[in-house]
This record gives structure tokens, sequence and C-alpha cells, in this order.
């Protein structure tokens, strides 16, 4: 039998930040049955409507001189039985007593320069050598306010940087992190400082696997369509006309009256895999339209890998959430198959998807609440956007959750 | 096949594949158009439901939430994250100025802009027309002097506010809403959200009512408080004084008591204080004893009155301890004669007891006497004279009130006393029949008594 790693996580909603830290390190410790000074790894998370700075030291007053930090702002949080964002929630995951190793590597400045920011933290990662196959969480920062107005940090370049200094991809999971839906800038916490505008990788290697299960949201609902014509993270055409004209004629054209309404609707499929094989949530890659141009009916996409001649299709939001539960349980049954202790699960999910903002009347996370049923801690952030590898290389997913679990062999 | 059927099956085939391509499209759009109509009617119900859960809480706290800060924090934070919005301020009424209010709670403001609007003063004024409605500024309101001031004073460029009334008056403004408005996740703010903040700014003139209702009462308590304290103190100083008082008239009541025990009977004195009156009471066991000074007229001529009465005061100290001793009531003293009784009070005496003390006084005095000089040991001898039967025994006439007791038996004791000799305890025939079992009797047979002709007398000694 292995040694056992511990983790507890804490959660709190309270809108003084300092207690908010207290109040959430407290539940993690007394989950993790952990003293302070076992604490290894912390992992924190909190709203934008925190004072960042009085988070981190109520959190800091509760654990060792030797605990590291890892996290930042997320729109939302949840744990096995609470779920919330935009609000004032606060997450706390502790790991302790544990075997395993971990690296923390940061590369600040992702803000106009994610190409070389991915290149350089490609580069700090590819540098360390490890027995194993390094298990990764990625997380960077999706606002850049550099310059006052919002603008988003793209994860194509980022990962095209990283992707020239890999030789390959080690398992990787990850987030774009933001603290609410107005883009206010965000923060995040690394080893024992607080910084901002920053990429930054937590390593895992040992005994130690993270395996993940894509839940989109949303499934193919139309024909194959052909971008025909493309900039940066805008389509201008689709099968040789106007992207705008193509989505209103399926759409119907009196949605274009008020095109601004298409934004955080339309959603593009991009099918890595065969493209008359029955749906795999495994294979996509989620699309969204964050913004239209009327003038040259170009739609806005939230990233820029949609590049001409590649074929998507248009995606139909699920409004049933069951398969949420059956996936997520498809999760868990398949690791513990394998002779592998669950030390937590993690689930990023994507901020668009909380049902206030969706329009849902259900929570996800409520499925991956009920289908963990309390047999492992769950520790939830809502991001904006989900990095996870499709088809061996590393990719942004949005409108997705992204279940993954964090295990160790049993020895 | 031909190439030609190749060709027409080819072109076939592709009008298929054009057929359902078109055909996936129009479901795909039908489907996510009743999709978004579907996320339309749910968003209305979202925003009615938001509403629900925050009158919900707020309804929850109302109750135990009696201070203003408390409520108004509270409140303010539930309206933040419940109805998505960035800041909340609640702006009060300038106390003398009532057009003007200046913000007061605040949530969601960071601190640096808490600095720079905790002293604006807004007025609610339109052309010089206060303002008494709630008002909206979203994107597609037009704007107006006051809105276009609130945005920029309060630095929240789309917002609600909502008036809060006590007693009829605008009292205060809330101001709640949001720094960007930005489809799908913040939509313009619109009346549905008004209506909300309607119904709470209604929770919140009650809470205001209640938190106002509890500071009196507490007010009100705390005044009460110290007015107890200082009640209590002057409670204890008039106590400590009455307490002295108290001991001082404890004193003098026992004083008097013992006074008045010295001179009547308990249950007699008990009944004179009762009453105002004693009422003379026939006792018919009673027990009455004389004892007298034999030749004491001589004794008088030989010593001085101060010197005599100093012997008499000596001796009848003497006899009160010893009658005392026995249980006896002690009548009077008549010159040089004691005269004691016991069964005169309603308590049942024993004859017994009346000889024993008897005895014990003519022993006492013969003892006394060998103390004296030869040429006056003579004069202390006692003579003591003993009879049982009924007697009134009581407290006559309105002054200097003395209990006696009266009747026959009185007299033939009396008598008794007179027909005994120096050292000798005389008793008559009821008190022998009485206790002849008890000591050792003489019969001295009948013997002339004066105006009761012959009586039938017994010596009387300890066995």
């Amino acid at each position: 039998m292995t040694a056992g790693t511990s983790f507890g996580v804490g959660f709190s909603e309270s809108s003084d930040s300092r207690k908010a830290g207290v109040q959430a390190s407290k539940e993690a410790l007394a989950k993790a049955e952990l003293s302070p000074e076992e604490v290894q790894l912390c992992f924190l998370f909190c709203t934008s409507r925190h004072d960042p700075l009085d988070f981190f030291e109520g959190v800091q007053s509760c654990l060792g001189s030797k605990t590291q930090f890892f996290g930042g702002f997320a729109n939302g949080t949840c744990t096995n039985d609470e779920v919330g964002y935009d609000g004032y929630q606060t997450v706390i995951g502790l790991l302790g007593k544990s075997e395993i190793k971990f690296d923390l590597l940061i590369e600040e400045g992702i803000g106009f320069h994610e190409y070389e920011t991915g290149k350089n933290l490609g580069q700090k990662i590819a540098a360390k050598k490890y027995d194993t196959v390094p298990q990764v969480l990625l997380l960077f920062d999706a606002v850049n306010r550099l310059e006052g107005r919002f603008k988003m940090n793209y994860g194509t370049p980022f990962i095209k940087g990283m992707n020239e200094s890999l030789s390959h991809w080690p398992n990787v999971i990850g987030a774009r992190m933001l603290g609410d839906m107005k883009f206010k800038p965000t923060r995040q916490w690394c080893g024992t400082e607080m910084s901002q505008n920053a990429a930054m990788a937590l390593i895992f290697h040992g005994n130690i696997r993270i395996d993940t299960q894509i839940m989109h949201g949303c499934q193919p609902a139309s024909a194959y369509h052909t971008v025909t014509a493309a900039k940066g993270a805008s389509i201008l055409e689709l099968d040789h006309k106007p992207a705008l004209d193509v989505v209103g004629s399926i759409l119907g054209d009196d949605l274009l009256e008020n095109p601004q309404e298409l934004k955080f609707f339309v959603t593009l499929g991009k099918n890595m895999g065969d493209k008359w094989e029955s749906y795999n949530p495994g294979n996509y890659i989620n699309r969204m339209c964050v913004g239209v141009d009327p003038e040259s009916k170009a739609l806005f996409m939230a990233e820029m890998d949609i590049a001409e001649g590649t074929e998507v299709q248009l995606m139909r939001r699920s409004f049933e959430m069951e398969y949420v539960a059956k996936r997520t349980k498809k999760l868990i049954d398949k690791v513990k198959a394998e002779n592998r202790r669950i030390i937590f699960g993690m689930y990023i999910n994507c901020s668009g998807r909380a049902a206030a903002y969706s329009n849902h009347t259900d929570e996800d996370v409520r499925h991956v609440q009920e289908a963990i049923n309390g047999e492992f801690p769950l520790l939830g952030i809502y991001e904006a956007g989900e990095l996870a590898v499709i088809k061996n290389e590393l990719q942004v997913l949005d409108w997705t959750g992204l279940f993954c679990l964090f295990s160790e062999e049993i020895v | 096949m031909s190439e030609e059927s190749k060709d027409i099956l080819l072109a076939e085939l592709q009008r298929q594949v054009d057929y359902y391509r078109q055909l996936s499209d129009e479901v795909a759009g039908q489907n996510i158009r009743s999709d978004s109509q579907i996320s339309l009617l749910k968003r209305k119900l979202i925003q009615k439901e938001n509403g629900f859960t925050i009158l919900s809480a707020l309804h929850d706290a109302f109750g135990h939430q009696i201070y203003e800060d408390d409520f108004f924090t509270n409140t303010l934070e539930l309206i933040n994250t419940t109805l998505k919005m960035d800041k909340t301020v609640v702006l009060w009424e300038l106390s003398g100025h009532s057009k003007a209010f200046s913000p007061k709670f605040y949530m969601g403001y960071e601190r640096e802009e808490i600095d720079q609007i905790h002293n604006r003063q807004l007025d609610f004024l339109i052309d010089d027309s206060p303002i008494l409605r709630p008002f909206l500024a979203n994107k597609n309101i037009r704007t107006n002097p006051l809105t276009d001031k609130l945005r920029e004073e309060l630095i929240l460029p789309f917002f609600i506010a909502v008036p809060i009334r006590m007693r009829s008056k605008v009292t205060a403004w809330m101001v709640t809403g949001r720094e960007k408005e930005a489809w799908p996740f913040y939509p313009p703010l619109d009346e549905g959200d008004m209506d909300t903040l309607v119904s709470i700014s209604g929770f919140l003139e009650a809470g205001l009512s209640n938190s106002s209702l509890y500071t009196s009462l507490e007010k009100a308590n705390k005044e009460l408080e110290v007015y107890n304290q200082e009640l209590e103190q002057r409670v204890a100083e008039r106590t400590k004084d009455l307490q002295i008082k108290n001991q001082e008239l404890s004193k003098e009541k026992k004083r008097s008591e013992d006074l008045l025990l010295n001179i009547l009977p308990k249950e007699t004195a008990d009944e004179l204080k009762k009453n105002g009156f004693a009422k003379a009471k026939l006792q018919t066991n009673a027990t009455v004893m004389f004892a007298d000074f034999v030749n004491f007229t001589k004794f008088t001529s030989q010593i001085s009155s101060e010197e005599l009465v100093a012997e008499l005061d000596h001796c009848f100290r003497n006899f009160d301890m010893i009658t005392t001793k026995y249980g006896l009531e002690k009548i009077k003293t008549i010159g040089d004669a004691y005269m004691s009784a016991c069964g005169v009070t309603g308590e049942t005496g024993l004859a017994s007891d009346v000889i024993r003390a008897g005895i014990e006084m003519r022993d006492f005095i013969a003892a006394y006497g060998k103390q004296k000089p030869e040429a006056i040991r003579e004069y202390f001898k006692i003579r003591v004279g003993i009879n049982t039967g009924p007697v009134v025994a009581g407290v006559v006439g309105l002054k200097k009130f003395s209990f006696d007791i009266w009747g026959d038996t009185v007299n033939t004791a009396d008598r008794i006393q007179s027909g005994s000799v120096a050292g000798k305890v005389n008793v008559s025939h009821s008190t022998y029949m009485v206790c002849k079992e008890d000591f050792v009797f003489e019969n001295r047979g009948k013997i002339a008594a004066k105006n009761k002709g012959e009586i039938l007398m017994y010596f009387v000694e300890l066995k």
C-alpha cells in the first residue's frame, strides 16, 4: 500500500477576504486531517470581488512556512457540497503527507506576448528531467488590461510557443483564468508570491497521474461548413460566403437584426477525429463566438485556431445534464479499476456554462458532485477556457467542463 | 455499369447529399432557435427566481438582524451576489437638509472609491422637484442630469435607484448597479430588476423600523438599567439604615418584652399585646404559696430601713430564682410576704413543684440566717403556707398592669401560712391530696384559721 497522500478542500463565501481565506483554509486542514506544517501544497482560488492580498494573508496565516501555493482568480468555485460564482466564493485545496514531488514554474508578461511566454515556459519545463511522465496543471491569465481596454490573452499562440519548446507534450490540463465576467485584471499565486499577467505550471511527478473526461456541454447540430477566409480569431467567410450570412441562413435571418445576440451563443465545433464517426466529445474542440462585426459580417471567435480550410459545425447546447454524471462516473470507475487511489478530483468549468449565465435551470457541477458522492475531495473552478490534450496536442476548449482525477497507484 | 449510368448515379447521390445537408442545417437552425427562445424564457424565470431568493433570504434575516449596520451590510451583500450587481450604496438623508443624501452603507466598492465618494452630497432633484419614485439608468434609457450626476459621483454607469421610506418620507436611496452591461452575462438592467429592488426596499423599510424600535428599546433599557442601579444603591443604603434602626428597635422591643414578662406571665403578656387587654380567667387547678418572715415587725425596729430593704431584696431575688427554677409564677410581694403560684396561666402546674420551691426557699433562708450575727439570726426564718384550688387570674384596670389572682383559694393559702410555724412548710388538705405520694406529710389535725374556722393542715418535708 502507498503511504497515502492527504487532501482536503475548504470553501468560504465571506465578503471579508482575510476571513474567507482563514475559513476555507481551516476547513481544508480539518478535512485533510493535516497540521499546518504538514501541508506541502496549497491550491487557492477566489473571485475578483476579493482583495487578493488580504485573501492570501488569511490563507498563509493558517499554514506552515514551507507550504507552496498555486492558484489564482476564478469566477466561481465548487467543492463536494458547495457551488457558487460571481460572488465572494473561495476554495482552498491542501495536499500533504505525500511522497509525490512537484515543481512550480512561472513566466510573467503574457499580455501581448502569448507566444513568447508559452515558449519560455515550455523551455523551463523541458529543462526539467523527469523519470516519469510529468503531470501538469497549467494556468494562465486570460485578461490583458495593460492598456486599459480588455484584450483576451489567446491560448493558440501560447500553446504554439510551448509546442516549439517541448519535444512532446506531457500530460497537461489547465485553464485560462479570469475572476469575473467583466474581465477585471486577475492575480496568480505561485510558490510564495503573488503575481499577475503570468502563465504558470504545477508539475507533478512520481506516483501520480491525471485522468480527464471532457464534457462539452454541446454537440454537433449542423452539416460541415468550411472556413474559406479567416484572420486571427475572426472567421470572415464560410463556404465562400460572409460568415454571418451563412450562420443567419441557418438560424433564421431575423436573428441577424440583432447580431450581438449571437455573442456567447453561437458555438462552432471542430472535429479532430473521423468526420463521419459518431459524435465523440474527446475529438471535438468547441469554439465560442465572442463577437460579431455587422459590417464585415465576420464572427469573432474566442481563439485563433480556426484557420482557412477548417471544417466546422454549428453546435447545439445540451440542456439535459444527465450525461455529466454518467461520464464523471465512467472516469472514476476506469481509474479505480486500474488499481489506483483517487487523491482528489478537479473540475475546471467554463464560466459561461454556469446556469445563471447560460440560462440553464440546472448546474452541471451538481451532477459531478452527485457522481462523486463524497468518495474523494472535489475542488472546482469556473474559468475562461479549459486546457486539455486532444489528439496528442494541447487545446483550448470553450463551453466545456473538464473533469480531472489525480490518483496514485496502490503499490 | 456504364460511365453514363455512373454519372447519373453520382449526380443523384450529390443531390441527396445536398438535400440532407440542407435538411441538417434547417433542423439545426430550428433547434438552436428553439433553444434560444427557451433560453430567453429561462432568463426571465431566473431573474424572478433570484428576486424570490433574495426576498426569502431577507425574510429569514428579518427576525434576527436587529441592528441597522448588520441588516444593511447583509442585504447589500445579498443584492450584489444574487442579482449580479457590482456595487450597491445606500445614501442617507442629511440631517437639517431634507433634499440632500450622502453615502452611508457600501458593498462592492474598493477602498479608494469609498474614500472618494463617502463625503459626497447628492440632491435627488430634477428641475428642483424632488424625485420620489424608483428609476433606472441603462444603455437604452435616455439620460437626464440626475442620472448623469449619479453615474459620475457614485462611479456606477448602469444602475437602479429606489427610495427607502420611513413614515411616508424618503429617508434614504439605495443605488445598485453594474460597471458593465455585456450581453449575455450582464444584460441591461430592466423593469423586472427594478420590481425586485422595489420589493427589497420594502423589506429595508420594515427592517429600518424594526432596527429603530430595537434601538429605542435598547436605549430605554440602558436608561432603565442605570436608573435601576441608582435605585438599588439607594435601596441598599436605606436598607442599611433600616437594618441599624431595626436592630435598635429589636433591642428595644426585647427589653420591653422582657420587662413585660417580668411583670406578667407570658400568656397574659401575649394577650395584652394582641388585644390591648387581658381578660381575668378562672383557673381550676391552681396551687398558691405564701412565704412570710417571722417577727418581721420586730426586726424592722432593729435595723435601718435601707438595710431592711436590702435584706428583703436579697432574699426575694433568691426566691425569684427558686420559683423560676420550678416554673412558678411570682404574683407579688406584700411587705415581707412573698406570694407565688402555679396553674394560674392556663398551663398545668404541679403542686409538688410548689412544695419543692417552698422547702428550698425555707432552706435558703435558714442557711442565710446562719451567716448573720447571732443577735439577728432569729429573724431569718420564714413560714410557708400552700393551698390548692380554683382561682381567678388576670389583669384588671387600665393602668400599671399587674397580674394577680383572686379567690378563696388565695385567702386560704394565706391562712395556711399564718397557721404554719417558723421554718416549716404548711399545706392544706387539698394540696396534701394531690401530693401525698410524693412527700412526707405530718398531719397536724384541724387548726383554727381566721374567718375560716378550723382547717386541716399538714407539715411537709422531702422524702
